[in-house]
């Protein structure tokens, strides 16, 4: 940069004589003005709920009562199922995504429809869970004139027609929500996984073949020992967290006979306790707790950051590998067909009158615009659209500011006070929402907000906090230093210095903001727990209608429909800034 | 070393009551049960007195032993029997000069005073120029000791002793009259006759007066004693000096020669340098060179180990611990003349070791933490017995030959806490006045400039200038030492180190303020060694700024920095800073400037304001006249609030520069104004307002268009110019020739405003100066604008 010379001479003092006391924290006071927001957030909305809850599974009205309530919570019929199923949807199905995603991820590297297949995948994932489980209860309809599934069953099983298999009875449920989840959750990993193997240099498989490995030895030295491990740790890690929101898809799926059959903790505390703090359910909520913190902590031994972050090859490396064979090939281009068989089941529907899609299946009948029009004429639905679209936008907005508030002073934090921070967060991330519901009531009701329409509010901004201070700290923290310190040179103030550094971590904001507004708009079960206004989100919406379901499918399938196009919409245009705002984060 | 051992004297204690508990038991039971049967109490109480009291005798009768002892060594050793026969000296060595001057006085004169400081060789010098004249005498030689078994005699009793020697009648009382009368008797009785009397050790010219002045015509009077005598009327006084070095030497020899068994493996000690100064050390007491020779020879002690022991106790810091060793016990107890001072009056001379320069009367008093009247009084003992000099400027010292001797007393006198406490209190007091007067530099500097009416001990200048030595050596002297000064000197040294750089550096005098830093640096200072040396660090740095050496200046402010703890950073950031900025590297100087900003206290306005006037300098630098704009409107808003008026001008020639970048002319114009009608800016800043001035009218004038796009006339231009090369011209002769950053650019404008005026000789002429400026001060870039404006023009 060339600056014009100064004229004449600047005339400047040197502070010499006898040594000023100074500030020894300079920052401290402005430091805490910015972290006020999110601490007061997550002080009354999650830590002190979790502390309230520790409390209520000990005692009964201020009593000390032991390990009663434990002891009651495991006497209820059902309740030690449902802690073996939630251990199984912790273990089974992040393992079967993470393999999945992987297998996915290699056949589709550099071939012509590899990134249609992905685009396909990744689908998926930006449906409400309440949509998917919709879709998934129309594709598996047990009665053979509608649902596709018991169709193509009774026409291979070769035993006697009453012996066929029912997908949502009482003994198959648990692996179809098992399904739709996979089917829902594994673009996530395919996506990542691809990030990861393409941040895999191609120079090291290399120089592992040079010194005579063979293909083992290039998977475990040249993939999974750098990189993969971290990245199947972290894919783990989410899709266990995932997992255990699947709370809005086994409400909403699994008929009501069969619930019982099909129940996690997630909704065993939910049917003890609703939205009121009782012990049982705070000795249930208690269990769940200890074990996500447990999984967390060796999830994170993974998943440690490596320091300095790698830096992109400059030029990009051409990678030598051949695509993969014709035949896998093949088995992607299936994949995808098999991952939009749902889609194209909801959209079939959808695409019926009302009557003839309660009554036959989508084949059998002619297409019509009826439940459309049915649905549009619905005024509840406009306002629900309207109000989540309100909801949303407030509660991205608020999030962002909170976090980029606080992720500021956060960032320059160093050594066990950062790691600190990060462990504090991380819990923060993955308290579960049903086990605080009570407290978090109690909690608004003294601030008269319980309720309302602010109280949801003010319930999405805490539980989303977390998670984006944690991605914009660890952003602003990866900045290069010259950034950091052109924006430090740039900016008289501190706000200037954030905007700048804001600029740089676009992706990471953009990307937050997204996930943000697509997890609120998705939302059912904060909605369920905190919700009494007379207006009700979306997920709500639907979720009503899904109780009279044969008889709502093809308005429920064309509010679906109506209800994805935005989410949906949101992750196709904001994909690239998803993977590098935080994939990127993933593979580190 | 010591202290390292833990003291064994707790445990001994603990044994010694136990075991004396236990035999105190036993004979007191004993007692009793003897007072019950045998003896009355009243015989016991007896007992007890009578124990009592032999012991008080028999202390005392010690004492007067002590008192006066018969050292072997004494040259004039009066008979034991008291006759008033003239002594023959034993062993009188040296002094030749003197003793024939004082034989041929007493050949001319009658009355002759042998005066010197108490046991300066007064006596022997007397009693060996009176046994050279022995012959010239032959009625008779008298001599009379005035202060036998150590107390002074009355002037009644000098006269009934000389009275009964001459067989005439002695005085009837007290009286002057009865005095006169025996006087007059004494007088006619030797009148014409050959006498030589000989009164040693007279302390009072009182004792002696009825004596003067001496009528006899062939009767001498010979006197030895103090300095008081000389003012005496009726005789002639003769000062005796201490020997000299080559006397002393002798005198040291001789004694040792005189040991009947002395050591043969001794060197000769008149050819070894440690006997001279060794006799240095001692203050050349002809008393105590006597007794030391003979010590050393007796136990055969090395000549360069008594040297080495004396000198380490007298060089040693007054903090540090070290052993009194026998020699330094013999060289102390036998300074007859300190003995005979009072205790007061000894501590004094004691302390005032401790300065290694001259002292005005607040600093003594500080110094001995008395009174001033005291003080007065005491000064005035000392000096009588010539212990003390004084100095320029109503101050006293120790004279220089006593110095060592003074240590040597203080130490075997004081312990370690009272010799930390005398120097806690001088160092204390100095450092006070220092502050005061560094704090008002900058004040009175601006009212000398008009008024040279205040008192020497209100101008920091004058005060600075008389006690620099003295300052400069407090700083400098526990340098070096082994172990850390004490806590409470400490706090009082950095100060008074920080107040005297204070001055330096305001006296642009760089040789003495490196030296004192350097000082500071290389002294041991425990637990405030990183405050300390940050601060001497942040000096260096800012002392090779202002040398024209930026280099060395980041260097020492880097160190500044990491030196200084989390509280101190600011100060030496700033600096840190402001060099960079001086290098070039105008964003890490931003960097730096920012977060010294951010560091300072919210109370430290002037560091705020300093801070933002190299922020707003740096901002400039960057291009960013706004963000200059901000920073130096806050700090000449700040200087003027506290009232320094540097700050404030420094400020405003600053913003001229902003506002001709920002294009705001008039206000350009008014803050020219400003910082040219502000009288205490000092001559540098005021140098950069007019530079700055010159430099912009220059710009001005070149411009093509005026403000509106029009062309202006060539008579406003050349108005311009003219006014341009006047204030450049100013400026210059402002900087006094020396160079710097600015008087290379002052030079530089110069030749360019002579350019554009038609002067192309005297352009050149400014150009080559410059680039002589540049050179001088190893400035590149600079040297290179002026060769190509040479080569060019």
């Amino acid at each position: 940069m060339s600056r014009p010379p100064v004229l004449g001479e600047l005339v400047v003092l040197d502070d010499v004589g006898r040594p000023r006391r100074g500030r020894a924290y300079p920052a401290a006071g402005g430091t805490s003005a910015l972290l006020l927001p999110a601490v007061l957030l997550l002080g009354a909305l999650l830590l002190w709920p979790v502390l309230r809850t520790l409390h209520a599974s000990v005692t009964t009205d201020g009593r000390w009562v032991g390990t009663t309530h434990f002891r009651d919570a495991f006497a209820t019929p059902g309740a030690g199922a449902a802690v073996g199923r939630t251990l199984l949807w912790a273990v089974l199905v992040p393992a079967v995504v993470t393999t999945l995603g992987y297998l996915l991820a290699t056949a589709s590297r550099r071939t012509a429809e590899g990134g249609l297949v992905r685009l396909i995948l990744v689908l998926p994932i930006a449906l409400p869970l309440v949509v998917t489980a919709v879709t998934f209860r129309l594709l598996l309809d047990p009665a053979p004139t509608r649902g596709l599934v018991a169709r193509v069953l009774g026409a291979v099983w070769p035993g006697p027609v009453d012996t066929v298999p029912l997908p949502l009875g009482p003994g198959l449920v648990t692996v179809s929500l098992m399904a739709a989840f996979v089917w829902a959750w594994v673009g996530l990993a395919v996506v990542m996984f691809r990030a990861a193997l393409e941040a895999v240099p191609p120079s090291l498989a290399d120089a592992v073949r040079a010194f005579g490995g063979n293909r083992r030895d290039v998977l475990w030295d040249a993939q999974w020992r750098p990189l993969l491990l971290r990245t199947v740790a972290v894919v783990f890690a989410l899709v266990a967290i995932g997992a255990n929101r699947s709370f809005d898809l086994i409400l909403t799926m699994a008929p009501g006979s069969v619930r019982d059959e099909a129940a996690v903790l997630a909704v065993r505390v939910w049917q003890t306790s609703g939205g009121t703090t009782t012990g049982p359910g705070a000795a249930l909520g208690v269990i769940w707790l200890a074990a996500v913190a447990a999984g967390m902590l060796v999830a994170a031994l993974f998943i440690r950051q490596s320091w300095p972050p790698p830096r992109p090859a400059d030029p990009p490396e051409v990678d030598p590998t051949p695509p993969p064979s014709r035949r896998l090939r093949l088995v992607t281009a299936g994949a995808a067909i098999v991952w939009l068989v749902p889609l194209g089941v909801l959209v079939a529907t959808s695409l019926h009158a009302p009557v003839d899609a309660a009554a036959h299946g989508w084949w059998s009948t002619p297409p019509s615009l009826d439940s459309y029009a049915a649905v549009l004429t619905d005024p509840d639905l406009w306002r629900s659209l309207l109000f989540t679209l309100l909801l949303s936008t407030g509660v991205t907005v608020a999030v962002l500011g909170v976090a980029l508030l606080a992720a500021y002073p956060l960032a320059w934090l160093t050594g066990p006070p950062a790691q600190l921070t990060g462990v504090f967060l991380t819990a923060a991330v993955v308290v579960p929402v049903q086990m605080i519901a009570g407290p978090v009531n109690e909690v608004l009701g003294a601030v008269y907000s319980s309720g309302t329409t602010h109280g949801l509010a003010l319930v999405h901004v805490a539980l989303g906090v977390p998670f984006a201070v944690l991605v914009l700290r660890n952003a602003f923290a990866d900045l290069p230093a010259e950034q950091v310190r052109a924006a430090r040179l740039g900016g008289r103030h501190w706000w200037g210095t954030l905007r700048e550094l804001a600029r740089h971590n676009r992706s990471a904001v953009v990307a937050l903001g997204v996930l943000q507004f697509v997890g609120v708009w998705n939302d059912l079960v904060v909605g369920l727990l905190f919700n009494a206004a007379e207006t009700a989100p979306l997920g709500m919406f639907l979720y009503g209608q899904a109780r009279h379901f044969v008889a709502n499918s093809g308005v429920l399938a064309a509010g679906s429909v109506l209800a994805s196009i935005l989410p949906v919409l949101l992750v196709v245009a904001a994909r690239r800034h998803l993977v590098t705002g935080l994939v990127s984060r993933g593979i580190r | 070393m010591t202290g390292s051992r833990r003291p064994r004297w707790p445990a001994a204690v603990a044994v010694l009551t136990l075991v004396g508990g236990v035999l105190g038991n036993v004979a007191s039971n004993l007692l009793s049960e003897l007072a019950d049967t045998l003896l009355g109490p009243a015989s016991i109480a007896v007992a007890v007195v009578g124990a009592v009291a032999a012991v008080v005798i028999e202390l005392r009768r010690r004492r007067t032993e002590r008192t006066d002892p018969a050292d072997p060594t004494d040259v004039v050793t009066a008979p034991s029997t008291g006759a008033p026969t003239l002594p023959y000296p034993a062993g009188f060595t040296g002094r030749v000069g003197q003793v024939d001057a004082v034989v041929t006085l007493l050949r001319t004169t009658h009355a002759v005073a042998v005066v010197g400081r108490r046991a300066v060789g007064t006596s022997a010098c007397a009693v060996q120029a009176a046994n050279l004249c022995r012959d010239e005498f032959p009625d008779q030689q008298y001599y009379l000791d005035l202060r036998r078994g150590g107390r002074q005699r009355s002037p009644r009793e000098v006269l009934t002793a000389l009275a009964r020697i001459l067989g005439t009648t002695a005085p009837a009382g007290e009286g002057v009259d009865d005095l006169e009368a025996a006087a007059d008797e004494l007088r006619s009785h030797l009148d014409g006759r050959r006498i030589l009397l000989v009164l040693d050790n007279v302390d009072r010219p009182e004792q002696v007066r009825a004596l003067l002045p001496p009528a006899a015509r062939t009767c001498r009077l010979l006197l030895a004693g103090t300095p008081g005598l000389a003012a005496c009327e009726g005789l002639v006084p003769y000062w005796l000096e201490e020997p000299d070095r080559a006397d002393a030497v002798e005198l040291f020899a001789a004694a040792g020669g005189a040991v009947s068994a002395a050591r043969r493996h001794l060197p000769d000690p008149h050819v070894d340098p440690a006997v001279a100064e060794i006799v240095d050390l001692c203050g050349r007491q002809p008393r105590v060179v006597r007794a030391l020779g003979y010590r050393t020879a007796q136990h055969g002690w090395r000549y360069t180990d008594v040297r080495d022991n004396l000198r380490h106790v007298a060089a040693a810091p007054p903090h540090q611990r070290t052993p009194v060793s026998p020699a330094v016990r013999l060289v102390t107890d036998r300074d007859t003349a300190y003995h005979a001072l009072s205790w007061q009056a000894r501590r004094l001379f004691r302390l005032l070791s401790l300065s290694p320069a001259p002292l005005d009367r607040p600093a003594i008093g500080a110094l001995a933490g008395r009174p001033r009247r005291q003080v007065a009084a005491l000064l005035d003992e000392l000096a009588a017995a010539a212990f003390v000099g004084g100095a320029a400027g109503d101050r006293y010292d120790l004279r220089p030959l006593l110095v060592p001797y003074a240590r040597l007393h203080l130490r075997s006198a004081d312990t370690v806490g009272r010799r930390v406490a005398a120097q806690a209190r001088l160092t204390r007091h100095l450092a006070r006045r220092a502050e005061r007067h560094a704090a008002n530099l900058q004040l009175t500097g601006a009212l000398l400039g008009r008024e040279r009416s205040l008192l020497p001990d209100d101008d920091p200048y004058a005060w600075f200038d008389l006690h620099q030595d003295l300052l400069l050596a407090v700083v400098g002297v526990p340098a070096g030492a082994a172990d850390t000064l004490p806590r409470r000197v400490r706090r009082w040294w950095f100060r008074l180190a920080v107040a005297l750089c204070g001055w330096l550096a305001h006296a642009d005098r760089f040789t003495e303020w490196q030296k004192v830093c350097d000082l500071v640096l290389a002294t041991p200072t425990a637990g405030d060694r990183p405050r300390i040396a940050g601060w001497a660090h942040n000096e260096l740095g800012v002392l090779r700024r202002r040398q024209n050496d930026p280099h060395g200046a980041a260097a020492a402010l880097t160190l500044a920095v990491a030196e200084r703890g989390r509280r101190g950073t600011a100060q030496a950031r700033m600096n840190l800073g402001l060099a960079l900025l001086d290098l070039g590297q105008v964003d890490d100087a931003v960097e730096h400037l920012e977060l010294s900003r951010r560091h300072r206290s919210g109370a430290d306005r002037s560091g705020h304001a300093l801070t933002d006037l190299g922020l707003g300098a740096a901002r400039l630098t960057r291009g960013e006249p706004e963000a200059a704009h901000h920073h130096l409107v806050r700090a000449a808003n700040t200087f003027r609030s506290l009232g320094d008026a540097r700050g404030y001008a420094a400020a405003l020639a600053n913003l001229m520069l902003v506002y001709h970048r920002l294009g705001e002319h008039l206000d350009a114009a008014q803050a020219g104004r400003a910082v040219l009608d502000e009288e205490n800016a000092g001559p540098a800043i005021r140098a950069g307002a007019l530079l700055n001035a010159g430099a912009i009218l220059f710009a001005r004038a070149t411009e093509d268009t005026g403000p509106d796009g029009s062309a202006r006339s060539v008579g406003v231009d050349r108005r311009r110019l003219v006014e341009s090369y006047r204030l450049l011209t100013r400026s210059r002769l402002l900087r006094h020739g020396r160079p710097s950053q600015g008087s290379g650019r002052t030079l530089l404008c110069l030749g360019d405003v002579a350019t554009a005026l038609g002067k192309p000789a005297v352009a050149r002429r400014h150009w080559s100066r410059a680039a002589q400026v540049y050179q001088e001060i190893g400035d590149a870039g600079g040297r290179a604008q002026a060769r190509q404006r040479l080569s060019e023009g």
